[in-house]
């Protein structure tokens, strides 16, 4: 059997995924919405050549625990000043799709993709709350059903207008006077359930033809949607079989939406703590448990994993065999040391075993994940699906 | 001896009009970010107070077709001013964002976060213009008569003005002993209830008045 | 529309807030509120006029003059001489207005398809259609009566000795330009801060990206030299190098910082 490489990935979230984390001495707790500590996370994530850092965001506004980190950057905004200083690193940054506007969002995530020469990617989400919809007041809040239904369309639309720039549209005939061959751009003329869109981008097609859409498969409801629309679906799960069971349901679900199952990339997350011996990571971990109260797991607990460089190539090297994962995002518990510990241990770990390359290939993030550009549903004569 | 009067400059990213010259050998890439960036390390090195970008939100149409003469395409405002702000230092990143077509929430965490990525730089040049063609591209559709889009870009402002200042704070310190607070009391709350932030298409506004505690 | 702000104080607090719109309206929200005007008006004593009036209208807001710059956007055209950058400047003009653009200039006051025409001729005899002014769409218009227009071309072109299309579009949509030496337009640009026209200019290059390479090389010395413009920059924000005041921070959160 060959095995196709196994994806790796980071999320880094506020000053780590543990709820303790800003209160660690080595955390960057007064740095978090400072650029260089931003600059610090892509530089370390470009030097351990992961092939994605995701750059995860909501319009959750801040709650009443004092205990919490609170607030965050807008993470579009994030990852465009990160690019440049981390060339060739994958960066997804999630933009939620139920009170933006879906022609912002496109010519974003358009001009992302420009500036990191074509590494970008975007994990659309959806807005839940009330809370989140009062800071817009333009709607109510709405069931899982009508929020993805509405998502699948933001999806639909904004892929659209990245389309509506074919690649060669700039002709610059000096001739005829015409900078654009006008034939080449297509207005998406889109009209759904929840919004319609008139014309085309004003950005021209970006470099990937379509930076990288992720999509989370956890609720159902996003199910269909990322069957249909997601190039990389990220799942949480408890443990190993229960992601190889979410995999099989998704790769079915692809399938069923007529697609590959082979072109889209399922991606285990799994929250992480590397140390150089198991009870130092053990020990780390009692500090980070100890600096909060009560550890409160909202929805599935994702796989948790503390331990040596070893141990984690075990986990890694598991979850590819036994069919849970194409691809792991590792979600560092604390940070910035965290994602240090993983890039000069845990990564050369990986590599000495043959579950990561030695120096990662592509010259797009679609490249990087053996992911084939996409073709424009305007072109010949096309219309969009 | 009274100081000069020192001039203020800032730098046009040559647009999507006629001003600009593409047919000229040495024009290059009105979208590649070579081109911002270079344009940017420009205005910089000659001391410039800030780097500015226009916006218009639909591509211009000439009987009936787009505009092919000129320039066309440029890239989305908030996220190139977000990477220039990584290749240059000192210099002002000015954005042409409209008012009518974006919400005032996102807009001011949009300028915060640019604030904060350069470190206090950024700048905001609020245009109204809000004809019924660029609306069909948005959601709110539509248009606004003049004395309704200044009354939304009041809010706008005023929202930006509000959370900018009154954000939640930091946390002071990360050695704090467990169970302290991380940040401080809760932020505080921003109710604006905006007399045109329920217009829909059609300019139909709901003929609130404005309330705002903060 | 309620809730909590996630993202703290940035340093300015918030943008430095510029504004582009020349109706009394945009003028008076200007005024109240922003701490720039960007504005086409251009030559020197339109501009004092401008000047003189936004900052009026600061003033009624309880403003101080200073604390709202006029900024009117600019083109230049240098060379080496004033000679050399006029050849040029000309050479420019005729880049930018193409014997299509030409025509699709005149279409725009016309509101009539007028492809047929030749650009190196003579102005069309037949007046305006001022019933179809959406001819072009998505772009700033300022409203004026097509015929008024039209007319006023038509006497351009006679006066200048008969002028052919191309060459009345060049003349009649050519806005404020500074062309010259370097010293010369370092001058001239002075001139206008200095004698209150502006407080200074967003300069529009025709090209991208290089543009501005000449200007930072050699119109920037020379307005240093003149004591007119920085030779370092002073302030950690942009709304510092611009010498505005800065941005109030509320009470509470003042309260706080002591506190914490
Ligand atoms: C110098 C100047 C620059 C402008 N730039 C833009 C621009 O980049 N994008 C845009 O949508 N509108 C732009 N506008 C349009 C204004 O925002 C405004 O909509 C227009 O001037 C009409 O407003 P008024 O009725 O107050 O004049 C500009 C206006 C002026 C005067």
């Amino acid at each position: 059997m060959t095995r196709r490489p196994v994806h790796l990935a980071v999320e880094v979230r506020g000053a780590g995924a543990h709820p303790g984390a800003w209160r660690a001495p080595d955390s960057a707790a007064t740095r978090l919405f400072s650029p260089a500590y931003h600059l610090l996370l892509a530089q370390l994530a470009h030097r351990g050549g992961l092939d994605v850092l995701f750059l995860p965001d909501s319009f959750v506004p801040p709650g009443d625990d004092p205990g919490l980190v609170r607030g965050a950057l807008d993470a579009v905004a994030v990852a465009a000043r990160v690019a440049p200083a981390a060339p060739r690193l994958g960066i997804v940054a999630t933009a939620t799709v139920t009170h933006t506007e879906p022609f912002h969002l496109s010519k974003a995530i358009a001009t992302l993709d420009f500036v990191s020469s074509g590494f970008a990617g975007w994990q659309p989400d959806v807005s839940r709350t009330a809370a989140e919809a009062d800071l817009f007041g333009r709607k109510a809040a709405a069931d899982a059903g009508t929020l993805w239904r509405e998502a699948d369309e933001a999806v639909e639309v904004v892929t659209a207008l990245w389309d509506s720039w074919e690649d060669d549209a700039e002709i610059r005939d000096v001739a005829t006077g015409r900078f654009v061959d006008r034939d080449k751009l297509h207005p998406v003329g889109f009209r759904g359930e929840f919004f319609s869109v008139a014309g085309a981008s004003i950005t021209p097609r970006p470099p990937q033809g379509h930076p990288l859409v992720v999509l989370r498969a956890d609720e159902p409801e996003a199910l269909a949607v990322a069957a249909r629309r997601a190039d990389v679906v990220r799942i949480s799960a408890t443990h190993v079989g229960a992601a190889v069971a979410a995999r099989t349901r998704i790769r079915d679900a692809v399938a069923a939406a007529g697609r590959d199952p082979d072109t889209v990339g399922v991606w285990l997350d799994v929250e992480v703590l590397v140390a150089p011996t198991a009870a130092q990571a053990r020990e780390r971990l009692a500090t980070l448990d100890g600096y909060v109260r009560t550890l409160a797991t909202v929805g599935t607990a994702p796989l948790r994993f503390a331990g040596t460089p070893a141990g984690l190539g075990d986990l890694v090297d598991h979850a590819v065999r036994s069919g849970a994962a194409d691809g792991i995002t590792l979600v560092p518990l604390a940070l910035p040391g965290g994602l240090e510990q993983i890039v000069h241990h845990a990564v050369p770990h990986l590599v000495g075993r043959g579950l990561r390359p030695e120096r990662p290939h592509g010259s797009t993030l679609r490249e990087r994940l053996g992911l084939a550009r996409p073709a424009n549903v305007f072109e010949k004569g096309g219309v969009p699906a | 001896m009274t100081a000069r009067k020192q001039i203020r400059l800032g730098a046009h990213f040559p647009g999507v009009n006629n001003t600009t010259v593409w047919s000229d050998p040495a024009a290059g890439s009105q979208i590649a970010f070579d081109s911002f960036a270079h344009f940017a390390r420009t205005a910089e090195r000659g001391f410039f107070d800030f780097l500015f970008l226009a916006e218009g939100l639909r591509l211009r149409e000439h009987r009936g077709r787009i505009h092919d003469l000129d320039v066309v395409g440029r890239p989305d405002t908030f996220t190139v001013l977000a990477a220039l702000a990584g290749v240059t230092g000192h210099l002002g990143l000015a954005g042409t964002i409209n008012t009518t077509f974006n919400e005032p929430y996102e807009l001011a965490r949009q300028f915060a976060t640019l604030d904060h990525l350069s470190a206090g730089r950024a700048a905001w040049n609020m245009v109204t213009s809000s004809d019924a063609f660029t609306g069909e591209n948005f959601r709110r559709g539509g248009f606004l008569a003049r004395e309704d889009r200044y009354t939304r870009a009041r809010e706008g402002v005023d929202v930006c003005r509000r959370c900018g200042t009154a954000g939640p704070t930091t946390p002071s310190s990360p050695t704090a002993a467990p169970g302290c607070s991380c940040a401080t009391a809760a932020s505080p709350t921003c109710t604006t209830r905006r007399a045109s932030s329920t217009c829909t298409a059609g300019s139909r506004c709901r003929a609130a008045r404005r309330a705002t505690r903060c | 529309m309620h809730g909590r702000f996630s993202v703290p104080r940035s340093p300015q607090g918030h943008p430095v807030l510029i504004q582009a719109g020349d109706s009394a309206e945009g003028r008076d929200f200007a005024a109240a509120t922003a701490d720039a005007i960007f504005t086409l008006h251009g030559s020197y004593d339109a501009g004092r006029d401008f000047y003189a009036d936004v900052k009026g209208r600061a003033v009624r807001h309880g403003r101080r003059p200073e604390d709202l710059l006029v900024l009117p956007g600019a083109t230049f055209v240098l060379g080496d001489t004033d000679a050399d950058a006029a050849d040029r400047a000309v050479e420019v003009r005729r880049a930018q207005v193409g014997p299509q653009t030409a025509i699709a200039f005149l279409e725009q006051i016309w509101g009539r398809d007028l492809s047929g025409y030749d650009a190196d001729g003579p102005l069309p005899a037949i007046d305006p259609d001022v019933d179809n002014v959406s001819i072009t769409r998505g772009r700033v218009r300022h409203a004026r009566d097509p015929r008024t227009v039209a007319q006023e071309w038509r006497d351009l072109a006679a006066a200048k000795g008969g002028l052919s299309i191309r060459e009345t579009v060049i003349e009649a949509t050519s806005r404020t330009s500074f062309i010259g030496s370097a010293r010369t337009v370092a001058a001239e640009l002075d001139r206008y801060v200095q004698g209150d026209a502006c407080d200074g200019f967003i300069l529009i290059p025709h090209l991208t990206p290089g543009g501005l390479d000449a200007f930072a090389d050699t119109v920037v010395p020379e307005l240093q030299d003149r004591g007119s413009l920085r030779t370092e920059y002073t302030g950690t924000t942009l709304r510092e190098n611009l010498g505005l005041r800065p941005t109030a921070r509320p009470a509470t959160d003042t309260t706080r910082r002591t506190s914490a």
